[in-house]
């Protein structure tokens, strides 16, 4: 394969997935894919993300109208307006649904947002800035665009709804983008060394990632995938120590059933018996019904003979 | 956008209402900073692919607590397929896909999933992450590079997107 040399068609190539190009386009998109390595992979992307089988479920309606009235049910309780509430969660629900693929491209575009949107709380209209944001053109520290919403490794926990301005606003003066994308490769590169069985590479470059970006969601991943490295090297005062640091920083974070759980298994590697059951104990507390409940219950049952 | 939850978790799990609910709230909660600067299913899938972005990798992690034998087991379950044959190759394309998932930063799988996959062209994608198209661009290219790179460095990689196509 050669590499293109003009530039990548990727417009193009994006129109394609939503639905038949004109023959001029085609003939273009064709001639560029001949040549252009890049644009190659990532329509061998697309058709491998195609590949992957999703029969859309006949219960999804179902799943959605139960998550609609469970979300509707926390705010309502949560003090918010129960009408209000409703609309959002419709408008969620009904975005949630909506198909992918050619068939159900939808372009809702600004000046025509539906009214279950523009009936937000708070919502600024299209187009105005709200009143201590950045305009279209300056710094974006005050914007609000969804990444934070939901950032990467720091999702939101089921039953916290964040108010996303502020999350960004936070996140982007505690590290600026470019140490971010500094992160997130360091962390890429730790998985890389992992899923090659260079354990040891792996962990240096989780702890190397915590040391230098310590803010940054990846580090706090980073540290509990290091202490899983480690018990497994069996190295576990070392594993014990990662866990400990990532709950003494997230105790209720995304991964503290798992650090809770390693913490306990750390612990019996180092036979500490006493603080291994509450260990124990602390996670099913904790976490109920998580998927390590029976291996908890059933560890505390040998440590009561 | 259930449906690309689910191809981007690359798996059938009980977590899936979970993350779907996961995504919901966080559109919920974006919705008052909603600017108007791209579609609004365009800033929902966003939601989507983000969320499911990050929860592939609690799940991950899952699933390496129960690759052990001592580990309790995963309720994580294949989705059913027709034929032991067709599983394979099924089997294939989830993992080929999670896997180029996995080893993208999250800016730079992001947007190729949004374009490359659900069809979004640059300048939607600058709008609904709100940053520049020059920055997408960019990130798009660095993704499409790395794949480029491994698929070039992997036959049977290439042999299942040749299958998968």
């Amino acid at each position: 394969m050669r590499s293109a040399s003009q530039p990548c068609r990727d417009d193009l190539l994006a129109r394609s997935r939503r639905g038949p190009l004109s023959t001029v386009e085609r003939r273009a998109l064709d001639a560029h894919l001949g040549v252009c390595e890049l644009c190659q992979a990532a329509r061998a992307f697309a058709a491998l993300y195609d590949g992957v089988p999703d029969p859309p479920g006949a219960e999804d309606d179902a799943l959605v109208a139960r998550l609609a009235d469970r979300i509707a049910d926390r705010g309502a309780a949560g003090g918010h307006r129960r009408r209000t509430v409703a609309i959002a969660v419709a408008a969620a629900a009904a975005l949630l649904i909506a198909a992918g693929g050619a068939a159900a491209w939808v372009s809702v575009r600004a000046p025509s947002s539906p009214p279950a949107v523009s009936a937000s709380p708070g919502e600024t209209p299209p187009g105005e800035t709200p009143p201590g944001e950045a305009r279209p053109g300056e710094a974006r520290r005050g914007e609000a665009p969804p990444s934070e919403v939901s950032p990467p490794l720091a999702a939101t926990p089921a039953g916290a709804v964040a108010p996303a301005a502020r999350r960004r606003a936070r996140a982007e003066h505690a590290h600026p983008p470019a140490a971010e994308a500094t992160a997130a490769e360091l962390f890429a590169a730790a998985n890389a060394a992992r899923r090659a069985r260079d354990l040891r590479g792996a962990i240096d470059r989780y702890l190397a990632l915590e040391r230098r970006f310590p803010d940054t969601d990846e580090a706090l991943v980073s540290l509990v995938s290091a202490a899983d490295l480690l018990a497994r090297l069996g190295e576990s005062g070392g594993a014990l120590r990662a866990f400990d640091r990532y709950l003494g920083r997230r105790p209720e974070g995304p991964l503290a059933s798992e650090a809770l759980f390693g913490r306990a298994r750390a612990l019996r590697q180092l036979g500490r018996r006493d603080e291994e059951i509450d260990a124990w104990r602390r996670l099913l507390r904790a976490y109920p019904g998580s998927i390590y409940e029976s291996a908890g219950r059933q560890r505390l049952d040998e440590l009561s003979r | 956008m259930l449906r690309a939850i689910r191809k981007v978790l690359t798996r059938s799990t009980p977590d899936i209402e979970d993350v779907a609910q996961e995504a919901m709230e966080a559109l919920i909660a974006a919705l008052p900073g909603f600017r108007g600067e791209c579609g609004v299913l365009h800033f929902a899938w966003r939601v989507a692919v983000l969320t499911a972005l990050a929860n592939r990798r609690r799940l991950d992690l899952r699933a390496q607590w129960s690759a052990d034998g001592s580990e309790p087991a995963a309720k994580e379950a294949v989705a059913a397929e027709p034929s032991p044959a067709e599983a394979v190759v099924l089997r294939g394309r989830r993992e080929a896909l999670g896997a180029l998932l996995d080893e993208l930063p999250a800016n730079q799988a992001e947007v190729l999933v949004m374009h490359a996959a659900l069809g979004f062209t640059i300048d939607e994608i600058a709008g609904a992450v709100g940053r520049p198209p020059e920055t997408i661009r960019s990130r798009l290219r660095l993704a499409k590079q790395v794949l480029r790179d491994r698929i070039s460095a992997s036959p049977s990689l290439s042999e299942i997107l040749e299958v998968g196509s």
